[in-house]
């Protein structure tokens, strides 16, 4: 694994597409997780990350490497979906008792199924709000890391742990 | 409905486990990647070539402009010789002579002008013998222009 120095020497030695294939090796998963975790749909989800790197690359020259690599990717990830969510859904609704509303219609169409599968259960994590959507998605994505979590999301650990808890009290409470 | 087994925590974070681990860009992520860094790289080429195209033309116009305006002062400096600076003395000489009868004529015309130039003659004579030799060495290109036609 390529330290961030290593990443920008070869982008200061001109190699910059070589310093990208490392970024890309190293957090195509986890930007991708990120991505979804925002959109809950994987083909925009690969679109969005497919733009963060291509955004990372256009950047990469301008890297002073005073935050993490991974940090400063995630923050284009971040806001690359949130543009992405914002085009797809300009009013977005995430209100208690809409979410609630969500759920039980989402719980009833899957109530002839004699077992939910992992589908169905995505998409009961789909009508969550969207931190707690998020917090679940990448916890159980980034092989349940709250640290990892929170550094994906820019918050305190102590958040993701309460935000994961509610998420899963609020789950077992609809299954 | 419910999950069998939602009520033991365990077995619902291993549900929730199985549901997103498998959670992954597609096989041709990579190959997409490269095809659009690709096109990203040639209109990062075109732009960066189009920018060097344009400083390029930016210096050479400047060098153009500095190089004829030194060229321009070079000209006039090698003008002002022992010539040019008969053409200066001659012209101061006339002028000389003509002031008395024009002064007496402005003075009719414009009565306080002698006056007033005589109360600035410390700025206008230094002045107008300056706009003279300054005027000099082009007079004397025109007189050679018009001589070697």
């Amino acid at each position: 694994m390529l330290t961030d120095r290593g990443v920008t020497e070869l982008v200061q030695s001109g190699h910059r597409d070589e310093a990208l294939a490392v970024v890309v090796r190293q957090l195509r998963r986890k930007v991708f997780g990120l991505a979804y975790s925002y959109l809950h749909n994987r083909d925009a989800a690969e679109d969005v990350a497919q733009e963060v790197f291509i955004k990372v690359w256009r950047a990469l020259p301008a890297f002073d490497g005073r935050a993490a690599l991974s940090t400063w990717v995630y923050a284009i990830a971040r806001n690359a979906s949130l543009s992405a969510l914002r085009m797809r859904r300009p009013q977005v609704s995430l209100s208690d008792s809409a979410v609630a509303a969500q759920i039980d219609s989402a719980s009833a169409a899957t109530a002839d199924e004699a077992q939910l599968d992992a589908a169905a259960l995505r998409r009961l994590v789909e009508q969550l709000p969207l931190k707690q959507r998020q917090v679940v998605t990448l916890f159980y994505m980034q092989e349940q890391s709250h640290e990892e979590v929170a550094a994906m999301l820019a918050m305190p650990v102590g958040t993701v742990k309460t935000l994961l808890h509610r998420a899963r009290d609020r789950l077992r409470q609809i299954t | 409905m419910s999950f069998p087994d939602s009520a033991d925590p365990a077995s619902f974070d291993e549900r929730l486990s199985r549901a997103f681990a498998g959670l992954d860009v597609s096989s041709d992520f990579d190959a997409l990647l490269t095809a659009r860094l690709a096109r990203e790289s040639e209109q990062d080429f075109a732009q960066r070539l189009h920018l060097a195209r344009q400083l390029e033309l930016e210096r050479y116009r400047n060098a153009r402009f500095h190089a004829s305006w030194r060229q321009e002062a070079r000209a006039l400096l090698r003008l002002l010789t022992s010539e040019t600076a008969g053409v200066a003395v001659l012209i101061v000489l006339v002028g000389s002579a003509v002031w008395g009868p024009l002064a007496a004529w402005a003075n009719v015309q414009w009565p306080g002008l002698s006056d007033a130039l005589h109360q600035n003659a410390a700025i206008v004579w230094p002045s107008l013998l300056g706009v003279l030799f300054g005027l000099a060495p082009l007079l004397a290109r025109r007189l050679r222009d018009l001589r070697a036609d």
